[in-house]
């Protein structure tokens, strides 16, 4: 009867429960306050009880539940697993505008990230006359099987992102009209699975700050 | 069937107790921007946050990160949909990032850590160095935590329902057999531990929901 269960996934995460798993531990004493303090969520702001400090408005943003990203680890591993060239991309292929200037650039790595790709990778913001354009050199990415390559700005926050679309062979995307990349420094790339989805699945493969 | 009992998620309690009510209340507020709401979700999910925080980058980083979730959490606040998820969860998901990149950050990508006997688990203090890992992924640890926390949700008779239909894979009517408890309080048990179930944890490890499937 097990087999037919569709539970699997469940069934193995709670096996692999332990006791660690439902301790808890006590946050230090001061560790609200500093989180109230860096929201402004203050006694002394209690007269603004409904403004407490937000991220300023932006221009409208695909929405982005960060949390979306669990739910799709399983297909993840097969596509890590199948390493694909796609040919490197993007490499000092520098045709924007004659006014194209470069703002800022980023090493991006695999370092701590769900996916992994073997080579040196970067990203470069060009300033085409108040046009900004992302430019990044990749090594040849794994197949993204059953998806996409998807490139990313996150602000520093983590609380908001922009997706640029998809990597192609260009290497170079658009910033979306009235998104300053100072607000958002963090380059990512992520597999992105066609499953109707738009919010970012978690799974990264290059992530990098840009420095400004 | 295997006849031994499984894991259980025992020690200090995990969960405050708050009523299914309690709970969808302060999701719905925490998502309308009320100014409690931070106050009070970090009453509710800040010690599970900041366990995991404790586990993926250690006892002296931990404030820091956790620092950061709850603040990026309310920074993102008007994303937050009670209608696909629960809050616990949704901060979860913050926090993994948050912890990979503090790694990043270190340039390092240490080892999930245990809460062993060696801890003090009053002060979350660490030893010095890293726990071998015994699971390092970090999905895998949050799902984990977000699981137990939800089974401690749960009264005894409820969560040993659960076990026998999801862990032991028994249907109700043998379940009702087992306990001999009416199988429509079987049923009930089950459904409202489902629920919390599904308050934790992700589309993927939704367990289902239909009576049919506990049914031969």
């Amino acid at each position: 009867m097990s087999d037919e269960r569709p539970d699997g996934d469940l069934r193995s995460l709670w096996d692999g429960l332990g006791p660690d798993d439902a301790v808890r531990l006590t946050p230090p004493p001061g560790l609200w306050d500093a989180i109230a303090a860096e929201v402004s969520i203050t006694p002394a702001e209690q007269e603004h009880p409904t403004a407490p400090a937000v991220a300023p408005e932006r221009a409208p943003a695909p929405v982005i539940d960060l949390d979306a990203r669990r739910r799709r680890t399983r297909r993840l591993t097969a596509v890590a697993a199948a390493v694909v060239g796609v040919g490197a991309i993007g490499a000092g292929q520098l045709t924007a505008g004659s006014g194209a200037n470069e703002v800022a650039a980023a090493v991006i790595t695999s370092d701590g990230l769900p996916l992994a790709v073997d080579g040196d990778a970067s990203a470069v913001v060009l300033d085409d006359d108040g046009r900004y354009m992302l430019e990044l050199s990749v090594p040849a990415m794994p197949d993204a099987d059953g998806g996409v390559w998807e490139v990313w700005v996150i602000d520093t926050a983590v609380a908001d992102m922009h997706s640029l679309g998809t990597l192609d062979d260009d290497g170079r995307l658009a910033l979306p009209a009235g998104v300053d990349p100072t607000d958002f420094p963090i380059v990512d790339i992520s597999f992105e699975p066609a499953d109707g989805d738009p919010t970012h699945s978690g799974q990264s493969i290059l992530r990098g700050q840009l420095d400004f | 069937m295997t006849p031994s009992a499984p894991p259980a998620a025992v020690a200090t309690p995990a969960a405050p107790s708050v009523t299914d009510d309690e709970r969808d209340d302060l999701d719905r507020r925490f998502a309308a921007g009320d100014p409690d709401a931070l106050r009070l979700a970090y009453d509710a999910h800040g010690s599970m946050i900041y366990t995991f925080c404790v586990r993926k980058v250690g006892s002296d980083r931990a404030p820091d990160v956790t620092q950061e979730v709850f603040v990026a959490a309310w920074r993102a606040q008007e994303r937050f949909d009670p209608a696909k998820g629960g809050l616990a969860p949704w901060l979860m998901g913050i926090a993994k990032f948050r912890c990979v990149d503090a790694l990043r950050r270190d340039g390092r990508h240490a080892p999930e850590r245990s809460v062993g006997d060696e801890w003090s688990l009053a002060d979350g203090s660490a030893p010095a160095g890293p726990e071998p890992a015994s699971d390092p992924d970090t999905d895998r640890l949050a799902d984990r935590m977000l699981l137990a926390e939800a089974l401690e949700t749960l009264d005894e008779r409820a969560r040993r329902c659960l076990e026998l239909a999801y862990y032991h894979q028994l249907t109700h009517t043998e379940i009702s057999a087992a306990t001999g408890m009416p199988l429509g309080t079987v049923k009930s048990d089950i459904r409202r531990s489902l629920a919390r179930l599904r308050y934790h944890l992700e589309d993927d490890l939704d367990p289902q929901t239909s009576d049919e499937g506990s049914a031969r």
